[in-house]
C-alpha cells in the first residue's frame, strides 16, 4: 500500500510443472489484497510428444491466511475460481497459456494448471505472475 | 479517506447459523469501490443465497461512533452457495453503506463463517 502506483512481477513456480500421475500443481496463494489487476502465465517448452492439455484457473480467496503477509507461512484454504479456460498446446515449441483478471476484490490469487487425461508428465516450466494496484 | 490505498479483511458474518437468516452488521464504505465476500469457513455445509446489498441512508453521523440506523437496502449482488469457498465480488461500489444477508436453502446443521475484503482509497 502506497501513495503511488504499486506493482509485482515474479516467478511462483520454477521447475517441474506436472509430473507423471500428478493430478494438477497450484503455485502459493499470493497476497493481493491491495491490487486490482492480477495475471498469471504459465511457460513450458514443449518437447516432440509433450502436451499441455487440461484447465487454467485463476482463484480467489479472503480466507486471512496471515496477518502480517510475508512473515512466516500462510494458510488458505478456501479457493474460488474467478476466471478459467481449457487449454490444448503439442506442437513441439516454446508456448504460454495466461489467466488475467480486472477488478480483483479478493485477499488473495492463485493459479492453477488441472490437466486432464490427454495431457503428458514431466514438462518443466515456470509460472509468472504481474500484479498492479496502489 | 487518504491518498494511499485503504483496504479491510475481516469476517463479516463469524460462525452463524446458516439454516436461518442472517445479516451482517452495516459496513460503512464510502470510500470503497470494491467488495467480495466468500464463505471461507465453518462446520455446516452451507446450500443458500448470500447476497451483497447497498445503502445510500446517512445511518449516522460519525461511522464508527454508535449503530447506523439504516432502513432501504438495494441488491448490488448475489451468490448462489453450496460449498464453503464461493465468493461474489461487486465493484465500482458507488454506496455509503455495504451489508450482507444470508438465506438458507437447505444447509446442514453448523456454523458458517463468512470473510469480507474491501478495496478503496
Amino acid at each position: 500500500m502506497s501513495g503511488s502506483f504499486n506493482t509485482k512481477s515474479g516467478i511462483i513456480y520454477d521447475g517441474v510443472v506436472v509430473e507423471m500421475g500428478a493430478p494438477e500443481i497450484e503455485t502459493d496463494p499470493i497476497f493481493a489484497q491491495n491490487m486490482f489487476y492480477v495475471n498469471a502465465s504459465l511457460e513450458v517448452n514443449l518437447s516432440v510428444g509433450q502436451q499441455l492439455s487440461g484447465n487454467i484457473y485463476l482463484e480467489g480467496s479472503n480466507d486471512l491466511g496471515n496477518e502480517t503477509p510475508g512473515i512466516g507461512t500462510t494458510s488458505v484454504t478456501s479457493w474460488w475460481v474467478l476466471a478459467y479456460n481449457a487449454v490444448s498446446l503439442s506442437t513441439a515449441t516454446p508456448v504460454m497459456v495466461e489467466r488475467s483478471m480486472n477488478d480483483f476484490a479478493y485477499r488473495w490469487f492463485r493459479f492453477r494448471y488441472a490437466p486432464d487425461a490427454a495431457a503428458t508428465g514431466g514438462l518443466e516450466g515456470k509460472i509468472r505472475y504481474t500484479m498492479k494496484g496502489w | 479517506m487518504s491518498d494511499s490505498m485503504n483496504t479491510r479483511n475481516f469476517i463479516a458474518l463469524d460462525g452463524v447459523n446458516p439454516q436461518t437468516t442472517v445479516n451482517s452488521a452495516a459496513i460503512y464504505s464510502q470510500q470503497m469501490l470494491y467488495a467480495s465476500a466468500q464463505i471461507t469457513g465453518g462446520t455446516s455445509t452451507p446450500n443458500g443465497t448470500l447476497k451483497i446489498y447497498g445503502s445510500n441512508e446517512n445511518g449516522i453521523n460519525d461511522p464508527g461512533l454508535g449503530t447506523p440506523d439504516i432502513t432501504y437496502w438495494a441488491e448490488l449482488g448475489s451468490l448462489s452457495a453450496t460449498a464453503i469457498g464461493t465468493g461474489v465480488a461487486i465493484t465500482d461500489v458507488s454506496y455509503k453503506w455495504l451489508k450482507l444477508t444470508w438465506t438458507n436453502s437447505s444447509s446442514t446443521a453448523g456454523t458458517m463463517d463468512v470473510r469480507m475484503t474491501i478495496k478503496g482509497w
